[in-house]
């Protein structure tokens, strides 16, 4: 199946594939930390009959990654949650083009919006140095998971943007393309 | 003003199109227009609510659901389901409630219970001879169960945001879960009754030996709502840790039991959830950012005024509030609904004298009927996806579900509190 990627001018989607995979790998890593993490404390308590010593202090930084580096590459992916409730109105390319441009307008511009407030919240955090906020054991600032939204939200925007530049770029022919394997996997069904 | 377009706009946003983290966040930004409030703060105030271990549950649930389902863990419990009830007429599909009701309650997800039960069952529905679309709807309307039957990811979370006992809300919950499957088993077999051609299964050896080598099959994964139900209820761990354990567990049994994963599928796999889980997520983090907002600007206390203004009878403010749920139910997976009902909804719901234990179990009927009720419904496209029966074909049976087994559930649930309470207060006693 054609993505994104290679769509674009193949510097520029050789590097987007690159950041992707990356982003995936790590992604599955703090996937599998999460429940390991969860089963050593069970482990330490029961059987070692010691504490994991502050372990939710650097849990949760990494939980904000994984969430918003992962809802970064869902948004390369298109497989943000959307209701699509008048998807079905809209029957020929040109109208199905129409209404993508204009949804991708939509969602980027706020995607924006949303990355301007991590940015303020941001030049807040770097702005408070030396005296910023730190977690109370390990002493973590609270700029590391904040840094993980703040990228996550970037690359939220980045890719509506690309998304935005491959449908301005190819027009109809693209949801042509689309419409035609739907259509040859619907044969195949 | 800010309530009447602050839902105007969502609504807008979502049935045009817009993803759901994106509408909320088009709701944040009508927020900073019209309020007075320091923008910087928005998304650190997303980053506090979530800041929060008991959250990483639904992370927990989604990857230990996926491993599960990759891992193939449904067959054997499909088999046992099929077993006892194969062999009567409109028993294999009556197999599928009861499998769904089993799987819900290892994986916690409407989702993965139908892809999971669904990619099993069907195929053996289709051999059978049962009706297509009868049996697409009858997956689909039993696949929410697992929002209800414990342990559930969507009460977790609920007892989380307002603040209540995880135990008693499971309990409040399971009623209503096994109210909501035996009315499906009544219409399944009511529907079935007149259809020809159903074949019956036969078994080759004796019932016993069969049944009993079923379940030795399905013990590894019989355990896993066992690891989390007694680790909870023994005090052992909580809920959190438990569903880390449960995922973990799903591991070995994958690989090793069922074989149902090799490295490649595990690796695969664990992309796949970390993908579900931003999505989730961040969803999760624009609705408590603006539901914190929304109710810093006093929405709940002028929706409140509002309903109250149509009508002071409890039963009239109760049907609004369902009728609510519902129609979020349908324009949002369960998680997100749950998310701004459980912020919403619940101090209204208190406001008439429900207990919020009550309104647990009220809401886990209402985004679950929601999740399947036409036009938006999620679970009846994932439906079609697959059992491969269009939706045209299941919207008559589904809709003959929801009017026959859901409403009277929701009916009941809603109106007779000692439903919900029974469980809780059996075990914890009254308030």
């Amino acid at each position: 199946m054609t993505e994104l990627a290679d769509r674009l001018p193949p510097r520029l989607g050789k590097t987007v594939k690159w950041m992707v995979a990356i982003k995936l790998n790590v992604c599955a890593i703090a996937t599998l930390i999460l429940p390991i993490t969860f089963t050593l404390v069970v482990i330490f308590r029961y059987i070692l009959h010691l504490d994991l010593f502050a372990y939710e202090e650097w849990l949760l930084p990494i939980s904000f990654w994984l969430y918003f580096l992962a809802s970064g590459v869902a948004s390369y992916e298109d497989s943000q949650i959307r209701a699509d409730v008048l998807e079905s109105l809209f029957r020929t390319p040109s109208a199905i083009w129409r209404r993508r441009v204009i949804l991708n307008i939509v969602e980027t511009s706020i995607s924006l919006v949303v990355l301007y407030w991590a940015a303020l919240m941001m030049l807040r955090e770097i702005g408070s140095y030396p005296f910023w906020q730190k977690t109370i054991a390990l002493q973590i600032p609270y700029a590391a998971p904040r840094l993980g939204i703040f990228i996550g939200l970037f690359f939220m925007a980045f890719y509506g943007l690309l998304h935005l530049y491959v449908l301005l770029k190819f027009g109809h022919s693209l949801v042509e393309e689309k419409l035609t394997v739907d259509e040859n996997e619907t044969g195949k069904a | 003003m800010l309530l009447i377009l602050s839902i105007i706009l969502i609504i807008v946003l979502l049935l045009a199109g817009v993803a759901v983290p994106m509408a909320f966040g088009g709701v944040l930004l009508l927020i900073s227009i019209m309020g007075d409030h320091n923008i910087a703060g928005f998304i650190g105030t997303g980053h506090w609510k979530m800041n929060t271990l008991i959250i990483l549950v639904i992370p927990l649930f989604i990857v230990a659901g996926d491993l599960m389902q990759k891992g193939k863990i449904a067959g054997p419990i499909v088999a046992i389901a099929e077993l006892i009830l194969g062999g009567i007429k409109g028993g294999l599909s009556g197999a599928c409630v009861v499998a769904s009701a089993m799987f819900g309650a290892i994986s916690g997800s409407g989702a993965a219970t139908l892809t999971c039960i669904g990619s099993i069952m069907m195929p053996h529905l289709r051999k059978n001879k049962y009706p297509e679309g009868f049996s697409a709807a009858l997956l689909v309307s039993s696949s929410p169960l697992g929002l209800l039957i414990p342990p559930s990811g969507t009460q977790l979370v609920y007892a989380w945001l307002t603040q209540q006992s995880v135990l008693k809300c499971f309990l409040a919950a399971l009623s209503a879960g096994l109210i909501l499957a035996l009315f499906l088993l009544i219409v399944n077999f009511v529907m079935l009754r007149n259809v020809k051609n159903i074949e019956l299964k036969t078994f080759d050896g004796s019932f016993v030996s069969e049944f009993g080598k079923t379940t030795f099959n399905a013990v590894p994964a019989i355990l896993m709502p066992l690891i989390i139900l007694g680790g909870i209820y023994g005090g052992i761990m909580t809920p959190t840790e438990a569903a880390g354990v449960a995922a973990i567990y799903a591991i070995p049994v994958g690989f090793w039991v069922y074989k149902g994963l090799t490295i490649k599928v595990f690796w695969e796999t664990l992309k796949e959830s970390s993908v579900t889980i931003g999505v989730v997520m961040v969803m999760i983090f624009m609705v408590l950012i603006v539901s914190k907002f929304l109710i810093f600007e006093g929405v709940p206390r002028i929706a409140q005024e509002f309903i109250f203004s149509v009508s002071e009878n409890p039963i009239v403010v109760l049907l609004m509030i369902n009728v609510t749920m519902i129609i979020i139910g349908m324009l949002m997976d369960d998680f997100s609904g749950l998310v701004l009902c459980a912020s919403l909804l619940t101090p209204i719901a208190v406001s008439v004298g429900m207990d919020p234990i009550h309104f647990a179990a009220v809401l886990g009927v209402n985004l679950g009927m929601g999740n399947i009720t036409p036009p938006t419904a999620p679970l009846l496209y994932l439906g079609a996806r697959v059992t491969g029966v269009s939706v045209q074909k299941m919207m008559k049976p589904t809709i003959i579900m929801i009017l026959f087994a859901w409403l009277p559930t929701l009916l009941l649930v809603t109106f007779i509190p000692q439903i919900a309470l029974f469980l809780p207060e059996l075990f914890y006693g009254a308030r």
